[in-house]
């Protein structure tokens, strides 16, 4: 069959099924008027058409029909319920969902940060001082250029210094007393000259912007209480044999309680307690000194005295145990808050020093141990050793006060050092509530006696 | 956006969209349009009409199945056929497989299931000669429509009961125009020697 033969039929079929438009149908139907032959096989297809045309159409099974819908209805069902993270972001549009992811992605990120913020607010406020002290640190830098050996001790001390909290940093004049007494004296006498000038402007705060380093592991409290409980159990060594109180008067603490002796490296927790030792020779000459030098007229001596040194502490503590039960009790604990807050910026210390001794005076004895649990924790490591010891005696107190012998009894233990300016009360307190425990534990029988007896009792029936 | 579930005038690519967006209206509306010609098709194909029902079942299920894969550049219509050839191919072979390596075109010639086309055919209930000579044709019409070979018979079906263009068949079956047209040709030339005496009736 020619190529053009079968193109016409091709064609032909397009006609038979209309798949031709009007002008090709036409051509077609004037070439099928032309050719006869051509003519007759379209007449015969057409007639097989017509007879196929017969050929019934069959339906299917209705059932089909529903179980396909059915099926459909529940596959649209099934899409239209959202997945996980479709569920998850419309539950993030919520503004109550949104608020409390809020808050506790901030509750995080300030209980990761809360210990170097304090460190922060530390560093604020001893930075009123700093001026001060910085010219005291010159006669350390001296010394490294005259000695060498004695230039890389106080090298070490000062690279160490560096890393520490700013509170601590404060004080340059014990690196120089390590030294040389004389020049410790002299770099304290010129510190406190310009700590506290008479008749002179108080400057602008200066608040040290606290930016906490990339690579410091933020500190967990679990982390914060044992490095606490170590350096407290170094620090005791080292305090008996200095002034616990000489840094005080700037926040900061003594050298030796900072840093350890033998190996130079830094103690990080706070010293725990730190007897408040008589004022010393030394330390009387150097107030005296300090006062002659800075106001000839006294008019601030009474407060150099009360802020600079730990007299006015270790008064206090002697007083402490007085304020319990005393009828005077709230002028008392003005007078004390005063200073057993810290006296340059601890004025929420004092005033929770404050609120603490009167809720103590007044019987407010559960108020009263949240007050002196918050003293503790907002004071961290700024508390001096005395501060700590009448916080621990009036929560001791106060638990006694209330029944809660154990609690009462583990504060009077920390307090029975042979040092301690709570000596004999704390072994008076222990002895009764020891003595109160024994007549608790004869007045009730054991749960065994009682239950021998009654097997005995069953014994004897039987 | 159709409004009031009117849907005769809907392209059936847009009523495919709109069951994938969860109009179950829609795809009624493509049942209806096509499950008695598919399933005509399908009937042709295997030739039993239990197992055309299943295969129509299979076909339409699997179409709500993959709706998502659905590409609106294809016809729905070539789509849709396109499963269907593909789920009798598959069950022909497994026929073939279960009754050992019996061909497609023996099995279809004794109607599969062992039944005259008379057998097959809807609604041939003996109730008077009208009914019994139409009966009778019908079944001569199956009868030659059974003897053209698979690709003749799948070209026929497709154009003539399901009206679908040569071109559309071409690419349903991925062959060309010219090829369908050609086995439309031999398909005519051997129905007309098949159906000649009744032809000439007529």
């Amino acid at each position: 069959m020619s190529d053009s033969k079968k193109d016409m039929e091709y064609r032909l079929l397009d006609l038979l099924y209309r798949e031709l438009d009007e002008d090709e149908a036409e051509v077609v139907r004037r070439e099928l008027d032309v050719d006869a032959e051509l003519k007759a096989t379209f007449e015969a297809w057409r007639q097989v058409q017509d007879v196929m045309d017969e050929l019934p159409l069959e339906d299917p099974d209705p059932a089909v029909h529903y179980k396909i819908l059915r099926v459909a209805r529940q596959q649209a069902s099934s899409a239209q319920q959202p997945g996980f993270f479709e569920r998850f972001f419309v539950l993030l549009q919520n503004p109550a969902f949104a608020a409390f992811g809020l808050f506790i992605i901030g509750g995080a990120v300030f209980s990761v940060f809360k210990d170097n913020l304090q460190e922060g607010d530390g560093a604020a406020i001893v930075g009123q001082i700093q001026p001060a002290a910085k010219p005291a640190a010159k006669p350390a830098s001296k010394l490294r250029l005259e000695d060498g050996k004695k230039a890389q001790a106080v090298g070490a001390l000062k690279r160490s210094e560096e890393r520490l909290p700013p509170q601590i940093r404060l004080d340059p004049a014990p690196i120089a007393e390590l030294d040389s007494p004389a020049a410790a004296l002299a770099a304290k006498a010129e510190a406190s000259l310009e700590l506290d000038p008479p008749n002179a402007t108080p400057e602008p705060l200066k608040q040290r912007s606290y930016k906490p380093s990339s690579k410091a592991r933020p500190r967990s409290k679990k982390r914060v209480r044992r490095s606490k409980q170590a350096a407290a159990r170094r620090v005791p060594q080292a305090a008996s044999k200095s002034d616990p109180f000489n840094g005080s008067s700037k926040g900061g603490l003594a050298l030796d309680k900072v840093f350890d002796k033998k190996t130079g490296r830094r103690n990080s927790g706070r010293p725990k307690f730190a007897p408040p030792p008589a004022p010393s020779a030394a330390t009387a000459q150097r107030a005296g000194s300090n006062r002659a030098q800075v106001d000839p007229r006294s008019a601030n001596s009474d407060r150099l005295d009360s802020v600079g040194g730990a007299e006015a502490v270790g008064s206090l503590d002697v007083k402490a145990p007085s304020t319990r039960g005393s009828g005077n009790g709230l002028e008392q604990a003005d007078a004390e808050s005063a200073t057993l807050g810290r006296s340059d910026s601890g004025t929420s210390l004092s005033a929770l020093a404050a609120s603490g001794t009167q809720a103590v005076a007044v019987g407010q004895f559960r108020k009263a141990i949240k007050i002196w649990t918050q003293y503790l924790n907002d004071g961290g490591k700024s508390l001096s050793g005395a501060q700590i010891q009448y916080a621990y005696f009036q929560l001791a107190t106060c638990h006694q006060s209330l029944g809660q012998l154990s609690a009462a009894r583990r504060y009077l233990n920390r307090l029975s050092g042979q040092n301690s300016p709570y000596a004999q009360q704390v072994q008076g307190m222990l002895e009764t509530i020891n003595a109160k425990r024994r007549a608790s534990r004869k007045s009730k029988p054991t749960r065994t006696k009682r239950s021998k007896k009654a097997s005995k009792a069953y014994d004897s029936k039987r | 956006m159709v409004i009031g579930h009117s849907f005769d005038n809907v392209s059936d690519e847009t009523l495919i969209e709109q069951y994938r967006d969860g109009d179950v209206d829609a795809l009624e509306t493509l049942l209806k349009r096509y499950e008695r010609k598919l399933f005509n098709y399908i009937l042709r194909y295997v030739g039993q009409r239990e197992r055309a029902n299943d295969l129509l079942q299979d076909t339409f299920l699997r179409v709500v199945k993959h709706a998502e894969r659905y590409d609106r550049r294809a016809k729905f219509k070539t789509w849709l056929y396109t499963i269907a050839r593909n789920i009798c191919i598959d069950e022909l072979r497994k026929d073939r497989v279960r009754s050992g390596g019996v061909s497609f075109e023996q099995s279809n010639s004794r109607g599969g299931d062992g039944l005259a086309a008379k057998d097959r055919i809807a609604g041939s209930h003996d109730d008077g000669y009208k009914a019994a000579s139409a009966s009778e044709l019908q079944e001569r019409l199956i009868s030659a429509l059974e003897r053209l070979n698979d690709k003749q018979r799948e070209v026929f079906v497709l154009r003539h009961i399901d009206q679908m263009r040569f071109r559309e068949i071409a690419d349903l079956l991925g062959t060309s125009e010219n090829t369908i047209k050609s086995r439309m040709r031999y398909a005519f030339e051997n129905l007309r020697d098949l159906l000649a005496d009744y032809a000439s009736e007529q």
